[in-house]
């Protein structure tokens, strides 16, 4: 196992998927179509 | 963007990571994953546009004395990757000594990297990271994302954070957004960052460029 451990990681036997991180502020970026106000968020 | 470690021969990162600690070769591990997102990254040359990469990195990691000239090894290589790796402390492996990691982000620092606090509050220490390191992001957990829009206590906590952020010029980031009214609710509180489905899934890179 521990011999196993070693190549998977010597051999890099692994790869990266990427996620954006997105700027909230870019107007382009879709909510709801109607924009919602802070207390009508509260539900109780 | 940020880099998600994915291999076939587990079903998540954890269990890799957990099984390079057991064996001792979590340096090892960290080290190449990081070497590894940011190749990939870079050789797109998507970092020249200005655009940040979130990679995460365990305290020990930043700690090992080969990590500063692995840095200078891949910054050589991509001399624009220095301005755009944000390190993402995470958040299961505890800080022993703050000063030790204080001095290794400063170091990093130099080498114009920047800090991020990964899955806040998940971790065991992450009110004194928040405290104690010079962060430049705190990312919040999915946690506070889940029923947002229902909870008071939880609105209610993200917009102090909201303020203490901005107080201090640190960027909040919010996770885990999965639909539009995430995205509604988060704008609402004043949160300028988020990652999460809504957003744009994790996919190899070639698909999303």
């Amino acid at each position: 196992m521990c011999t196993k451990v070693s190549n998977f990681i010597k051999n890099e036997v692994f790869e990266h998927h990427f996620q954006s991180i997105v700027d909230l502020t870019d107007h382009t970026v879709k909510g709801h179509e109607s924009a919602l106000s802070l207390p009508a968020l509260y539900k109780s | 963007m940020k880099a998600l470690f994915r291999s076939q021969l587990f079903t998540n990162p954890e269990q890799a990571f957990n099984l390079a600690i057991k064996r001792g070769q979590l340096y090892e591990l960290d080290s190449r994953s990081l070497r590894k997102a940011v190749y990939t990254y870079f050789k797109t040359g998507y970092l020249e546009k200005g655009k940040k990469l979130f990679i995460n990195v365990y305290p020990s990691t930043v700690l090992n004395s080969n990590f500063i000239p692995l840095i200078d090894t891949v910054i050589d290589r991509f001399p624009a990757s220095s301005q755009s790796i944000i390190l993402e402390f995470v958040e299961n492996e505890k800080i022993r000594d703050f000063d030790e990691i204080e001095n290794a982000v400063r170091e990093l620092k130099k080498h114009g990297l920047g800090m991020a606090i990964d899955d806040f509050v998940k971790g065991i220490d992450d009110i004194n990271r928040t405290i104690e390191l010079d962060a430049d992001y705190i990312k919040l957990d999915r946690y506070f994302t889940s029923s947002l829009f229902a909870s008071k206590r939880k609105q209610a906590y993200v917009k102090f954070l909201v303020q203490y952020c901005s107080q201090f010029k640190l960027k909040l980031i919010l996770e885990g957004l999965e639909t539009a009214r995430d995205i509604d609710v988060a704008r609402s509180l004043g949160i300028q960052y988020a990652q999460g489905f809504a957003l744009g899934k994790p996919e190899p890179l070639a698909l999303i460029l």
